[in-house]
């Protein structure tokens, strides 16, 4: 940590409401609460990526999990019916598998935060602050490294977004046909759906 | 930063803050003479000379009226929902060149901010509106405004598609993410020349954005009533108008920096502060008449249009304009 003081005042401010966002996350009862506290802790992690001097992070941070990931879950959430659904037990019967994982991360983060030069030196990676400005900023850091070094991952992925997207579009479309296929069947889905309105 | 340079950041925000407040004043009376005269009726002509203060006059009624919460609705969600309209647009504002450098003792550019990812910031904050309309929305308890803020969060996400690609494309004539650097590499040849198609996507998309006619259809009155603020009163009801006029101002003035030469222009030597601001505010408030004429000119889309527009029209243009435009920097350079 530097001996910049509203860079420290800043970081401790972000960190402890990222905190308290994620467990807003997990302990409030309705879904769309959950759901917006989450975009409140993605905002403070933003900011960290800030302080951090990774500003296209950042606001990639905000486009991509804020702006597009939590609406579709916001988008989804308004079209169920909320009633008894605040009612689960906020301590789930996966806490025996969760405990352990946490407190093995936990570990790892003290590992990390107090180890050795050496540690965090490793973790520093390949670019310290003067590579990232050599190359003439974060942004242009990380286009250097994504589209040589990782090209091959990223393409995979892209690859794999696609057949995601153009799969769930099928069995979209397949359901319709079946529909179309059984006028009975139609008719009757029409019939319950009226019934349920 | 020394105690100056706190001071003129202090005194930029102030600026921006007020421009904001007075800005919807101004404009809702423009817009609805000009409605008033395209449709042959009269207009607000009672309130002061011509009724000039007709939008005051609401303010203040609006102001001393009751703020009504709806029963059965979610209430720190429904107060919190305009806020979250209106920061994002006022956010967004910071990083806006109205002009360039002036020196005043010491170099002062004219933008609160030069942040090295400015139009990737101008766009997160743009995805952050839809939440102020899916919040006030959802947390209405009420069918309409339910409906609206389902169509809003379909129609922004799918639009803001439209505009990252249109943006995509005079980032790579730029080759900066920075405002400044884009106005500044426009000095030889504004680039709505090279990139026509990519101007027209952002208008389009950014009048979809903004909820106006002939993408209106979150607050479609004759279909939905108001939409997602139909449940709204009082000052709240105020903050969806201030939010929307703010967005209004924001897109035009974006539009004017990407694609118009932001602040360039004929200069007067020795006041090219001046001239700067005079040129981007000439432009902008050219594409500010755009907005209101539109809504007189224009018949509201069906649904289903808006949405294949959207995905079966717009998208396939948006990408081939990005692979010419990287295709043509390529061969230039």
């Amino acid at each position: 940590m530097t001996d910049n003081l509203p860079e420290v005042i800043a970081f401790w401010y972000l960190a402890f409401m990222a905190v308290t966002g994620g467990v807003g996350v997990l302990a409030l009862r309705n879904p769309v609460h959950s759901a917006l506290s989450l975009v409140y802790v993605i905002f403070h992690v933003a900011g960290l990526f800030v302080i951090l001097g990774a500003g296209f992070l950042a606001v990639v941070q905000i486009i991509v999990y804020a702006g597009a990931i939590v609406v579709l879950f916001l988008f989804t959430l308004m079209m169920l019916d909320m009633r008894g659904i605040g009612e689960e037990r906020f301590v789930h019967r996966q806490l025996w598998l969760a405990l352990p994982l946490g407190i093995l991360l936990a570990i790892e983060a003290v590992f990390v935060g107090v180890g050795t030069p050496e540690v965090r030196e490793a973790f520093l990676g390949a670019f310290p602050p003067q590579t990232i400005s050599d190359l003439g900023g974060s942004t242009q850091a990380i286009a250097a490294v994504l589209f040589s070094e990782y090209l091959l991952p990223f393409e995979v992925a892209s690859v794999l977004l696609l057949v995601a997207a153009i799969g769930a579009i099928i069995l979209a479309r397949q359901f319709e046909r079946e529909l179309e296929a059984m006028p009975e069947a139609a008719a009757e889905a029409n019939e319950s759906a009226e019934a349920a309105s | 930063m020394d105690g100056w340079e706190w001071l003129i950041v202090a005194i930029k925000c102030v600026v921006i803050l007020l421009i904001f407040l007075g800005a919807p004043l101004i404009l809702v009376l423009v817009e609805r003479w000009t409605l008033g005269r395209l449709q042959s009726r009269i207009g607000p002509n009672r309130v002061g000379w011509s009724g000039t203060l007709q939008t005051a006059a609401d303010g203040l009624k609006l102001g001393i009226k009751e703020d009504l919460i709806p029963r059965g609705a979610d209430k720190i969600v429904f107060w919190f929902g305009p806020v979250f309209l209106v920061v994002p647009a006022l956010a967004a504002w910071a990083i806006v060149p109205v002009g360039p450098k002036v020196g005043l003792g010491r170099d002062i550019g004219l933008w609160a901010v030069d942040l090295n990812v400015g139009i990737l910031f101008f766009l997160a904050m743009g995805s952050l509106g839809v939440y102020g309309v899916v919040m006030s929305g959802w947390s209405s308890n009420s069918k309409y405004a339910h409906f609206g803020a389902l169509r809003a969060s379909a129609q922004v996400i799918s639009y803001e598609l439209i505009m990252g690609l249109a943006v995509l494309a005079v980032i790579l004539y730029a080759g900066s993410l920075s405002l400044i650097d884009i106005v500044e590499q426009q000095a030889g040849l504004w680039f709505i020349v090279p990139q026509f198609v990519g101007f027209l996507l952002f208008v389009i998309a950014g009048v979809a954005e903004t909820n106006r006619v002939p993408f209106d259809l979150p607050e479609a009155e004759s279909e939905i009533v108001a939409g997602f603020h139909v449940e709204y009163s009082g000052m709240r009801f105020a903050m969806f108008f201030i939010a929307e006029y703010a967005n209004i101002i924001l897109i035009s003035a974006i539009i004017t920096t990407l694609y118009l030469g932001g602040w360039l222009g004929w200069t007067i030597p020795g006041m090219e502060g001046l001239t700067g601001i005079v040129w981007f505010a000439l432009k902008t408030v050219a594409f500010i008449a755009m907005f209101l004429l539109l809504r007189a000119a224009l018949p509201r889309l069906r649904y289903d249009q808006l949405m294949s527009f959207c995905w079966k029209f717009l998208m396939p243009i948006g990408i081939i304009n990005v692979l010419l435009a990287a295709g043509l920097r390529m061969a230039w350079s």
